[in-house]
């Protein structure tokens, strides 16, 4: 959905009450499920600042067909109302598009999958069992 | 009591004597003729030295535990020991307590070795390392070894090799203790700092060891962060209460997240990931760009940066792109 934001860019902080040095812009938000009893899940949590999101589209027989790279979570707000953190996010195609024109070359973000060459996303399993300690 | 723990165990230890000389005559001449980097350098020695000496003891470093009780003439030189550091940290080097926070004394913890250390170690650390392995082995059923650096933080600590007992007050274990004090010297600046602990080995259950991460994991280190750029704001010696408080989110423990690979033009040797400015450049003041991040072949990160404009905002949200 498609929000308006007047925040500090720099630091994420909230701005002074009399600060009306950044405009109102448009800003991309995403809202946890809604719950029966009117709260919201938690789409997103302090730490996710900076990771990729991600919109998966579902074929009818439930297997997911198609994940689209939405954007990219810079923010996320406590509302109170709602009880729920909601995320902000900038679209993919706005950060392509000024990564492109900031260094005036093309950005691929097609990144060769490497797993076939067994050289990415490679991972080796160690011990056995689930840890009873917490340990991750 | 013997050596650094009797003579800190005094209410005022004699070198508080020349430490706080030392202190007056440095803020004497530090406005006028102080070369700050070296100082800073300089600054960092001799805190490294006071830490040799409170590594000197086990009962000066090792925290207090229903295995291992302190007294209070032990808490006192412990307590002595951090008004030691207070001293000689001119340079405001060591990380400031939380407002509202008292400490008496500093926490040590373990640090990933460095490679200034790592490198002009590799020839004597081996030795080392098997020497106390073949001595703990055969003195003690269990037990667990590892190299580190400890200290304060990473730029005060020393490279020091762990060996984790499971009790300080049996036989074995002070013959260990016995053994390491008398054959390494923890003020011999070419050999590890032998540390004993107590421990115990846990089962950690399955782990799966990514050796390159994928989108979305965590790019920062979620821990307290440092700036080894000495000429940052953060890094002068004498903050404003403004500054002070501005630069506290540096020295705070923060994480945030990768958001995706790409590489640029038909480059396809060099791939960078974005991530949110404030993620990798949580201050603007904050000159540093050496950050943790998931990087393929442990490539340095933060060589090449853009602050990219993104949104309507006039100003702007930050994409960072990292090498």
């Amino acid at each position: 959905m498609t929000r308006k934001v007047r925040w500090n860019p720099e630091s994420t902080d909230p701005l002074a009450k009399d600060d009306t040095s950044v405009p109102v812009s448009n800003a991309y938000a995403v809202l946890g499920e809604a719950l029966p009893d009117g709260t919201f899940k938690s789409f997103a949590l302090p730490g996710d600042s900076g990771s990729m999101l991600v919109r998966l589209a579902q074929h009818p027989t439930n297997e997911v067909s198609l994940t689209e790279a939405a954007g990219i979570v810079y923010g996320i707000i406590w509302e109170d109302p709602h009880q729920a953190f909601v995320g902000f996010y900038v679209p993919l195609n706005d950060v392509i598009k000024n990564i492109e024109a900031t260094t005036g070359q093309t950005v691929n973000v097609s990144v060769p999958d490497v797993r076939q060459a067994g050289l990415a996303w490679n991972y080796e399993e160690l011990g056995k069992g689930k840890s009873t300690y917490d340990l991750k | 009591m013997s050596g650094a723990a009797e003579l800190m165990s005094l209410d005022e230890p004699l070198i508080f004597n020349i430490t706080r000389q030392m202190r007056e005559s440095y803020i004497a001449v530090s406005s006028s003729g102080v070369d700050v980097v070296n100082a800073k350098e300089m600054n960092i020695k001799i805190l490294q030295f006071v830490l040799r000496s409170q590594m000197s003891d086990i009962r000066l470093y090792h925290n207090p535990c229903d295995k291992f009780a302190v007294d209070e003439d032990l808490q006192r030189a412990r307590i002595n020991f951090a008004r030691l550091y207070k001293q000689c940290d001119v340079m405001a080097i060591l990380p400031r307590p939380e407002l509202g926070v008292v400490r008496y004394t500093l926490p040590l913890h373990p640090f990933p070795l460095p490679k200034s250390i790592r490198n002009p170690t590799q020839s004597t650390f081996p030795h080392q390392l098997a020497t106390i392995v073949a001595k703990v082995s055969e003195i003690s059923a269990n037990f667990a070894i590892y190299s580190s650096s400890f200290g304060i933080q990473p730029t005060v600590s020393l490279p020091t090799i762990s060996v984790i007992l499971p009790g300080l007050d049996t036989d074995s274990a002070r013959e260990i203790i016995s053994y390491v004090h008398s054959i390494y010297n923890p003020f011999d600046c070419d050999a590890f700092i032998i540390r004993v602990a107590t421990g115990e080995v846990r089962a950690a259950g399955r782990i799966w060891h990514y050796q390159q991460v994928p989108p979305g994991s965590s790019i920062s280190p979620n821990e307290t962060l440092y700036c080894s750029n000495v000429q940052c704001v953060c890094n002068r010696a004498e903050l404003t209460d403004a500054e002070d408080e501005e630069l506290a989110g540096i020295r705070e423990a923060i994480a945030g997240s990768l958001g995706c690979y790409c590489t640029l033009g038909g480059d396809d040797k060099h791939r960078y990931a974005i991530t949110a400015g404030h993620v990798a450049h949580p201050n603007p003041r904050h000159l540093s760009c050496i950050r943790s991040a998931p990087c393929p072949s442990g490539a340095q990160v933060g060589v090449r940066r853009y602050g990219i404009q993104v949104g309507c905002s006039d100003r702007f949200d930050k994409g960072m792109c990292y090498r």
